[in-house]
This record gives C-alpha cells, structure tokens and sequence, in this order.
C-alpha cells in the first residue's frame, strides 16, 4: 500500500510491446523505444506529421549566429558566451484549418465637417460675420462580417510553460513539415513530450480562440459592439510534433536563455547581456538627448512667441528627439538584459 | 499530531490542516483516514547544487549584484518544500436569456452620408450559450507566497506521487489545508464567475440563465520548490527556485555598496542639476533663464536622479520571467 508502490501509468505499445511510462493526463503516446503514436487506447492517429530537427551543434551554430548579430559592441559575445543547456524537446501540437465566419453590428463616431458662421469685432469696432468649420459628432451603424480561413496551431500541453515557446508556436509552417517517420530524428536524442490534450479539446478550444480574436477585431474599429456571432468549421485537423529547444548560456559568470527553433536551428527570441561599456554609451546617448530636448523646447518656445511656425516645428521635433534619446539612453542604462528576436 | 491510518505512524500535523501526507509511506488520507488515490507530484529535476549554482548564475546579473557574489555567497538554508496544488477540470455549460444594447440612428448629415446626427440606445432581448472547459488551480496551503503561488504549474512530469522520490531530495511535503470538497467547490465557483464574465461581455442585463456546472476530475499535486536562504555580507537574502525546471520565482539579492554609493551620488547630482534648471526655468532664482528648455531637461534629470536615488536605496527583488 501506500503511493511508494505506485509506480505510475505504464502504457503498451501497440507496435512493439515496449512498455512506457506516461503521465497521468497523456491522452496521445509516443513509444519511448519504437516511436510510434497512438491514442491511449491504442488507436492510430489520423494525419501525423513532424518537422525534422538538426542536431545540437547545428542549434549551437544557429545560437552564436543570433549572438554575433546582436552583440552590438560587445564584440568577444558570441566566442565568450559557454553553453551550459541545450536540449532537443518534440512538442506535441494540434494544428487544423479553420474556416471563421462572423457577423457583427456595431457603432462608431466619426468627425463631420460642418460649416458655421459667427460674428467678429475687427480692430476699428465694426462687426462683420464670417464662415468656419467646425467639427461635430456624427453616429455610423456599422454591420459586417469578417472571414478568415486560417492554419491554428495549439500546444496540446496543459499549462506547459517554456521560455519563448509561444513565440515558436507562431513560427510553425505547416509546408515545413514530412510524414512522422522516428529513425529520422531518434539520433538525436530528444525528449517527446505525448499530448494532454486531445483532438476533441483541440477543435474546441481552436474555435473559442479564432471567435476570441474576430471579436477583438471587431471591437477595434468600433465604438460599441452590440452583437458579434461567429461560426467555425474546423478541418484537416493534423497531430504534428515539433521540435523546440531551449539554450541556456553563461556570459561573465552570469545565466541567460535563448529559444531555438529545432528544424531550422535558429533563434526565436533570447537574452542578451549588456556589458558596462555598453551602458556607458547608452547613458552618453542618453545626455545628449537631455541637451538636444532642452534645445530644441527652447527653440520652439521663441519662434512661437515669434510665429515662426517652421522654427518652431523644427525644435518641436528636435524636443522629441531629445526625450526619445533620453529615454531609450538611460533605460539600457538600467536594464538587466535585452531581448531579442531572432 | 496525526496519526496515518496506513502505516501506524504518528506525525505532525497543524489544526488546519485537512488532507494529510503520511511522511513515512507517503499515503495522502483524509483526517479521517480515508485514501485518496488522486495524488499527483512533479519531479525534481534541478538538484540542491544545481539550484543552488542556477541561482546565483541568474541573480549576479542582475543591476548592482557584486561582483563576486557567486564565489562569496553561502547557502545558509537550502529546503525543498513540496507545496499541494488542487487541480479541477470543470465542463460548464450556460444558457441565457437578458437584453443586450442596440441603438436607432436618426438625422442623416447631408455632408457624410452614412453618419447620423442623433443615437438613440435601447436594450433588445437577447439570448445564447457558452460552452467552455477550464482547468482550476487553487493553493492548498495559506502560508504561501503569492509568486509561487502564481508560478505556472509545469504539467511536463506530472506523475503519481511518489514517497521514495520526495525523500530522495529530502522534501518536505505540505499537508493541505483545503478539502477535496472545498477544492470542488472553489472551482465550480470560479468556473460559474467565468462563464457571468462571458455572458456580460454578450448582455447588459441577465434575465435567466441556467448553468450546468461539471466539476470532473480533482487532484492534488504537490509541486517541488528550493526554499533558498544565502549569506552575502551581513546579510541573508532568501529566494525560491523551480526544482522542476531551474525557473527563479522569485530571489531578493544584495546590491553592492559600490552600486549603491554611485547611484546615491549620481542620483543626488542629477536632482541637484535638474532641480536647479527647473528653478531656473520658472524663475525661483530671481531671473528667469531657458524657460522651455529649462522645463525639458530640468524635467529630464530630476527625474533620471530621482530612479538612481531609488535604485540606490532600495533592496532588490527579481522575478524569472517566462
């Protein structure tokens, strides 16, 4: 008795009897020794495809590529930088066409032109009526539909977090992909997560997902939605596995990630370290900015009392400059690393 | 103190606490003595050391760590705490009837055709349904930070809970202070405010709705954390990392006196420079010079110095983020 003789869920596989160990809520296996993907019951899958990945020196290339063109000066970055992870992870993905009808009725405002006149008291203390535009509030209905046929794609993990793994899910080309065939990639020794999340959930969760962003959509444009209704049809529903690797790298002693996408090899996003001299610069951009903004308000300022209205919109500029060079100057100067996409 | 209906043993447990784990065989069992068989546990994949070196790696990055806070620093506490998690699939289902908002447009600008002068809103009846599935985590412990609380659960290596696994790192695994029934429901509740939130985003105002509420599978897992204590100085900084995957929840760190002092010193010159620019600009002095310009870069300073000063003084805190 007692949970110690649990040894968890052992699964078996229906292709060469291996008998692998599984997780609670996998609903879709990967052999650990053949390969093969089944449903936990035992079922073949419907279209399964996976996207080849290189090996970790090929990834490690990819890395230092991402580091040579983000080094900015500090040019011993991408030979300095020693990585200390890099490992190879095939993640299981739902990925359908999605074909998204919605109507929706609404409102917005626009500014209507409206001619106005108005009586004036000229120096000499005649009066006289003149014309002007003014501008008023003018209400538009608005009902429409928008339509998309869509490629979704959907980490069929619950709560599975990685660094940068959202932004890799985005990358995903369903043209980049090849029947799933495990001797292709088994030498490479990557960890293959199975999916909690089956093809029903998938298709469901795809359309609140697609429905989601039609109604932001929506909304964007408009000043009240009264009523947004869409519909779905999902197809081709695919299981596709991925591959995605993490990189951890220590620079002068200290930690930092990069997400690397495994076909390709190359960056996603990543950490950046900025070294002191970088900062030194930074802050020197950043105080010439403070003198740049401060001259050009004080050029604004006179040409306005002036009315010279190009002076003026020159140090107005010049002002704006300044504040950007000062905030974008003193903010690496207090950063703790950049982030970079690849 | 306890006693475990499986193995016999007596063990600590405090008066709030509902639903125990056995620190002998690891059973989970109600107070009562009941089994519960749902209980789930992520392993630990970052050792003591490797927590340990993963952390100090991560924070002397961080802006005015020392130096040679990795090669100084020693680990005064290192304690894996095992914290419970409830864990519920909810299906819900909810049919509505309310009103919803529409508007009449009257007046049509000769000028814009399509643009009404007038709107005129009324409410009309309106009715739908939502069918969603959530996963609810809730906390089975009070005593917990709100950033572990937070941290998103890595379902990666969710396994059954093993004993012998949670005594190989010597972890101490937390009884749970919540039922399996308050666990139930607590989801049912946030499932039903999260369906409200999806009609009222539809309607104005709800008529009827009839909710049918499927709290399904509840488990408890019970998530490992390094509980961190360091030496730098004089002083001791505590911090919690992920054992599952290396992750900084959270860690307060020491800031140099060196970081500090230039901070403090930049700061109060920059406040010093701007404060009199300012003063300048807005004539404090007796004469007004740069008036614009002044304002600007005056502005500008002070409020750089005002940064550093805080920078300067404040004790630090940093969090991973995913």
């Amino acid at each position: 008795m007692g949970s110690e003789s649990q040894v968890g869920k052992v699964f078996k596989c229906p292709v060469c009897n291996g008998n692998v160990k599984v997780g609670p809520d996998d609903v879709v296996i990967t052999c650990s020794y053949c390969g093969s993907t089944t449903t936990i019951e035992g079922k073949a899958i419907g279209d399964h495809l996976m996207e080849t990945a290189v090996d970790a020196s090929r990834r490690e290339a990819g890395f230092r590529e991402f580091l040579d063109k983000n080094k900015g000066f500090n040019k011993s970055l991408p030979k300095k930088a020693e990585v200390v992870e890099n490992r190879l992870i095939y993640v299981p993905v739902w990925t359908a066409r999605v074909k998204a009808n919605t109507w929706y009725k609404g409102y917005k405002t626009v500014q209507v032109p409206v001619t106005k006149t108005r009586t004036v008291t000229d120096a000499d203390g005649r009066t006289r009526t003149e014309t002007y535009t003014d501008y008023e509030t003018g209400y538009v209905p608005v009902e429409d539909t928008i339509n998309t046929d869509t490629q979704e794609s959907l980490l069929a993990r619950k709560g599975a977090r990685f660094y940068g793994l959202e932004e890799y899910l985005e990358t995903i080309d369903i043209s980049e992909t090849e029947p799933y065939d495990f001797n292709k990639i088994k030498d490479l020794e990557p960890t293959m997560l199975n999916a909690e999340i089956g093809q029903e959930e998938f298709e469901k969760a795809v359309h609140s997902r697609v429905a989601d962003r039609h109604r932001a959509e929506a909304k964007a444009g408009l000043t009240e939605l009264f009523d947004c209704r869409t519909e779905t049809q999902v197809r081709g529903t695919t299981y596709l596995q991925a591959p995605f690797s993490l990189i951890r790298y220590k620079f002068q002693g200290d930690l930092y990630k990069c997400a690397i996408d495994g076909r390709t090899g190359r960056v996603v996003v990543g950490e950046i370290p900025i070294t002191k001299g970088q900062r030194a610069l930074w802050t020197i951009v950043g105080f010439l900015g403070v003198i740049v903004a401060g001259y050009g308000a004080e050029m604004a300022y006179w040409a306005l009392a002036a009315d010279e209205m190009a002076t003026t919109a020159l140090g107005g500029g010049l002002a704006l400059l300044g504040v950007l060079m000062g905030v974008f100057g003193f903010r690496v100067l207090l950063m703790t690393q950049r982030e970079k996409k690849g | 103190m306890a006693r475990c209906a499986f193995c016999d043993a007596d063990f600590e447990a405090g008066p709030g606490d509902l639903l125990l784990v056995c620190p002998y065989c690891g059973t989970a069992q109600t107070v009562k003595g009941a089994k519960f068989k749902d209980h789930y546990m992520i392993r630990v994949h970052f050792d003591q050391s490797e927590a340990q070196t993963t952390l100090l790696d991560w924070v002397s990055k961080q802006l005015g760590a020392p130096e040679d806070l990795a090669a100084r620093a020693r680990f005064v506490k290192s304690e894996l705490v095992f914290y419970p998690f409830w864990v519920s699939r909810v299906d819900a289902h909810s049919r509505y009837k309310g009103f919803g908002r529409d508007a009449r447009f009257y007046d049509e600008w000769p000028q814009r055709p399509g643009a009404y002068k007038r709107i005129d809103f009324f409410l009309k009846p309106e009715s739908g349904e939502f069918t969603r599935r959530y996963e609810i985590v809730l906390p089975a412990v009070k005593d917990i930070d709100e950033d572990v609380a937070n941290f998103p659960i890595p379902t990666r290596a969710k396994e059954y809970f093993s004993h012998a696994h949670a005594e190989e790192f010597d972890g101490k695994v937390l009884h749970s202070q919540v039922s399996e029934e308050q666990a139930r429901e607590f989801a049912r509740k946030r499932a039903f405010d999260l369906q409200t939130a999806l009609i009222m985003d539809e309607v104005v105002q709800v008529d009827s709705r009839h909710d049918d509420i499927d709290v399904g599978e509840t488990h408890l897992i019970h998530v490992p954390v390094w509980e961190l204590t360091y030496r730098y100085g004089n002083s001791k900084y505590r911090a919690s990392v992920s054992a599952a995957t290396g992750y900084v929840i959270e860690a307060k760190y020491p800031r140099s006196v060196t970081f500090r002092a230039a901070a403090i010193l930049s700061g109060l010159v920059l406040l010093g420079v701007g404060g009199g620019l300012l003063g300048l600009a807005f004539g404090v002095f007796g004469t007004t010079l740069f008036p614009a310009g002044g304002v600007v870069s005056g502005g500008m300073l002070s409020l750089l110095g005002l940064v550093l000063l805080y920078k300067g003084v404040s004790r630090k805190e940093a969090k991973e983020q995913l």
